[in-house]
């Protein structure tokens, strides 16, 4: 594992990373952007397929060709990660949040993989106005979730150097605070009117 | 001036978020996620303004702007939160100052392009301007907000 992490920490990217003054804020500028993408696409296609915003649906055909962008944004953030795991891979390694982050990241792959595979067909079809299976709603709020979780991890690498329980519960605290509150204003601007 | 920054910076929630161990870690986490939820949906709305993204009616929209600003308003009550906790340093940081203008700016301009699309049409050359401005407003806001961390001096 040493070795590994080792020999990536000499590379070309983790060269560039480390020892160009300009490029680490300039992959996080990038990682921000591609991050602010993500999160848009992500939110105009998953809270469509949720059913948030009737009846002024946005049309489903528009929303499932978001995709494209998802995987774009995805892909830059993908890459600026590597260059600052590269840069830094002890840190990375090591590190609680960073842990996590992948974790969650593997989840919503998976859920990805099972709206692509299992839902996308399912909704391209479907007529504009009609409302969505429950099965794709789910796996839309699973997204979501799952996606806030990246975000919030992400966030805390810097704060989460040593590992231990009392952070983990005190960081999913703090999670499930700021997803609660982004739930309950969407359910309140809900419009009720059909 | 620099007394009333300092006395930001003493007060109870400034220094709760300085010096307790979750409290700038947790305002962080939520000014992202509000982040990537408000300039998210205005990079999708200008972007299909634009056509770069396939085209959905800016009216249609509506409710989504309702979930950009609750990820505005998550980043203004995280957003105070940080400021006061550096509020000396942050008050005196260009792009600190560079990064609510453009706020401002993009904001305004968003608004601009929704009453656009409404007078003009969608495929006005003047909707269009304001969508490409706004946009790039809002990614300026990223990215100074991010050199935060880099620039202390000026």
């Amino acid at each position: 594992m040493n070795n590994f992490l080792d020999s990536i920490s000499e590379n070309w990217m983790a060269h560039f990373a480390r020892d160009t003054f300009w490029a680490w804020p300039f992959l996080e500028n990038l990682h921000f952007i591609g991050l602010s993408a993500l999160v848009g696409g992500l939110l105009v296609l998953d809270l469509r397929v949720i059913g948030i915003g009737p009846p002024k649906y946005i049309p489903m055909k528009p929303a499932l060709k978001l995709i494209p962008l998802i995987i774009i944004a995805f892909s830059i953030n993908l890459i600026t990660g590597i260059f600052f795991f590269c840069g830094d891979p002890y840190r990375y390694t090591y590190n609680l949040a960073f842990q996590l982050k992948v974790v969650f990241m593997a989840i919503a792959g998976a859920n990805a993989l099972w709206f692509w595979f299992g839902e996308h067909a399912k909704l391209n079809a479907l007529p504009d106005g009609v409302d969505t299976p429950m099965g794709a709603k789910i796996v839309a709020a699973a997204s979501l979730l799952l996606w806030a979780g990246v975000i919030i991890m992400g966030r805390l690498i810097p704060y989460l150097e040593g590992e231990d329980l009392l952070s983990l519960i005190a960081i999913l605290a703090g999670f499930v605070a700021v997803f609660g509150l982004i739930c309950w204003v969407l359910i309140r601007l809900r419009p009720t009117t059909a | 001036m620099m007394e009333f920054f300092q006395w930001i910076e003493d007060s109870g929630l400034g220094v709760y978020i300085r010096e307790s161990n979750w409290g700038f870690a947790i305002a962080l986490s939520a000014h992202a996620v509000g982040m990537g939820t408000a300039v998210g949906v205005v990079m999708v709305a200008t972007l299909c303004e634009l056509n770069v993204l396939p085209k959905i009616p800016v009216a249609s929209f509506s409710n989504l702007y309702s979930v950009a600003w609750s990820g505005f308003f998550i980043n203004l009550i995280s957003g105070i939160a940080l400021y006061t906790s550096h509020a000396t340093q942050y008050s005196y940081q260009a792009v600190f100052i560079f990064k609510l203008a453009l706020i401002v700016v993009g904001g305004v301009l968003l608004k601009l392009m929704i009453d656009s699309a409404k007078t003009n049409g969608e495929e006005a050359g003047k909707t269009k301007l304001f969508a490409l401005l706004s946009l790039l407003s809002w990614v300026g806001a990223i990215v100074t907000g991010r050199l935060m961390a880099y620039f202390f001096q000026i």
